[in-house]
């Protein structure tokens, strides 16, 4: 169960031409305890890949599997029970946000998705507190906080349907250090806490070594690695896909070479000096 | 040469986004606006290039108060690009885009060719004239915004968050151009951004905490003061933070420093 992907292809229709965006996809995709990243270049068919989804793009040629239901189905209404449960939060989804208080608009996707109002209201809380939303702003205007809490506004609202994978779509785009960091706990806390699955779509490949645990690349729309952390970063080809190197092995690359410490791959700071000292220490 | 006096504003009445804010930018130089979401570096800039109006205080560009009988004259010497590439691309082509702030000046017809044609040149983009958006990425769609502002030839030029919604590809890009415009045709530029590893690279910062300058000096300056930024929702540069932290432990060997501060200075 979760998703799969058999030999999907998408092209986005020009005036003389269609653009290919992803082709010859396989992928698959369990429904609870990953942790996956998504990169690749700017139009490298990150985007188009995650819509497939939730059904908001369905395949030209292949076949997309959700939670065992074939795309498109044959009924709409199970569309929706489909975006339900793969929560996809775009990139500034508060740009999205609309309604007059935060908690309604936090209520909006539970009641769509045929929950009484009580019920929604009971999710929306919940949701709030997972993202931190403090409860004394719920009856606020969603446009008079600021821009990191809007977009945990909006994240609650995509968490709110109580979806069982969560797709974000650089979800720390434009947001400051601290937002950065406080958002992705946040993920961090439902995948170990809930054990669900997540898919990061993110250029920033700090972030992607800290957090992910699988990664997939995309290059011209082509899986060209698909693979544990661990392999990606140490691949043969790696300066073939276009990626920077996570800035803790940039430097304990640098490190071996220049000051003789032994290179032992660390992804995250606190590992990396933890390990240092250690060395350092010997 | 810009100050800035004493400069307030309010987007409404119970919530102050700049307070009292005093500073000096002077010609040539690249000056980095740091702070947290919210903390009114955009309202800042935006008073700058006279977007809006200050609630209160003064603002001089080369001694000429901004004001509205001098903001012809202020928006010729001052530009501004913003961070949503595809939100400020009005041309149906490239060339039409670089042009469209010169057919507002009415600028004579071979003249604008000739400065369209330049500053495509100076950004890298001068075989893309006849290109649409779409058929261009982020970075480029950035450089295309950039030579525009160039075009109308004003001599300071504010990139407002300019590289956040790019790739690391088209960040480079942008840092590199950047560069070459402060250093070898002498803009003054003033980068709006939160993340200090880019800012790292200009002359001077200055970090708003809440609407207010909290810190302002060289990067090496500000940089030692890690307490006010981390309270600021701000974060050193991963390879100076470790290099800070090794350095308080006596048991680190000189040579890792030594080579820490050398990967650090190549960044």
């Amino acid at each position: 169960m979760g998703i799969q992907f058999k030999d999907v292809s998408f092209a986005y229709r020009g005036l003389r031409q269609n653009y290919d965006a992803i082709s010859h996809i396989n992928l698959n995709i369990d429904k609870e305890g990953e942790f996956i990243a998504i990169v690749g270049q700017t139009g490298s068919g990150k985007s188009t890949l995650v819509q497939h989804m939730n059904a908001l793009l369905l395949p030209m040629s292949g076949v997309v599997t959700v939670f065992g239901q074939n795309l498109p189905p044959k009924k709409n209404e199970k569309i929706n029970a489909l975006r339900q449960r793969v929560g996809l939060v775009f990139q500034f989804p508060e740009y999205q946000l609309f309604e007059e208080t935060i908690i309604k608009d936090i209520m909006f996707g539970p009641k769509n998705f045929k929950s009484t109002e009580a019920e929604a209201l009971e999710k929306a809380k919940k949701a709030a507190a997972i993202c931190g939303v403090p409860e004394n702003l719920l009856e606020q205007s969603p446009f008079r906080i600021s821009g990191g809490q809007m977009r945990r506004v909006a994240v609650a609202g995509i968490l709110a349907m109580e979806p069982d994978i969560l797709v974000l779509d650089e979800p720390t785009r434009g947001l400051d250090p601290k937002g950065r960091r406080d958002l992705m706990q946040i993920f961090q806390s439902i995948h170990e806490k809930q054990n669900k699955t997540i898919i990061l779509i993110s250029h920033d490949m700090d972030l992607v070594s800290e957090y992910a645990k699988r990664i997939i690349v995309l290059d011209q729309g082509k899986i060209v690695f698909d693979g544990k952390k661990e392999d990606l970063f140490e691949h043969p080809n790696f300066e073939s896909f276009h990626l920077d190197l996570p800035t803790p092995l940039k430097i304990l690359k640098e490190l071996s070479k220049e000051a003789g410490i032994t290179y032992q791959p660390k992804y995250d700071y606190p590992s990396l000096l933890a390990y240092l000292k250690e060395v350092n220490h010997e | 040469m810009i100050k800035v006096i004493d400069l307030s504003f309010s987007y409404n009445a119970n919530d102050e986004a700049l307070k009292h804010v005093n500073l000096e930018i002077s010609r040539g130089s690249w000056v980095s606006i740091l702070g947290h979401n919210g903390s009114g570096k955009s309202t800042l800039s935006k008073c700058l290039v006279g977007l809006l109006a200050p609630t209160e205080g003064e603002i001089y560009i080369d001694e000429l108060r901004l004001n509205d009988e001098n903001l012809p004259k202020i928006r010729q010497k001052i530009g501004i690009v913003f961070q949503n590439p595809d939100n400020q691309f009005v041309g149906v082509t490239v060339r039409h885009d670089i042009a469209f702030g010169l057919e507002n000046q009415l600028i004579p017809h071979d003249e604008m060719e000739e400065r369209v044609a330049h500053y495509a040149r100076l950004v890298g983009m001068e075989e893309f004239l006849g290109k649409e958006p779409h058929q261009l990425s982020g970075g480029q769609k950035q450089r295309v915004a950039i030579a525009g502002a160039l075009a109308m030839e004003q001599d300071i030029l504010i990139l407002d968050e300019a590289t956040s919604m790019l790739d690391p590809e088209g960040t480079r890009e942008i840092v590199e151009l950047i560069k070459r415009l402060n250093k070898e045709l002498n803009k003054t530029i003033i980068t709006i951004t939160h993340d200090l590893s880019f800012a790292a690279l200009s002359d001077e910062l200055i970090v708003l905490k809440d609407g207010m300058k909290i810190l302002e000096g060289t990067p090496e300056e500000v940089f030692k003061r890690e307490d006010l930024l981390v309270s600021s929702h701000l974060e050193l540069p991963f390879g100076l933070k470790l290099y800070n932290d090794l350095s308080k432990d006596e048991k680190t060997p000189r040579h890792v420093l030594e080579a820490l501060w050398a990967f650090n200075s190549k960044m």
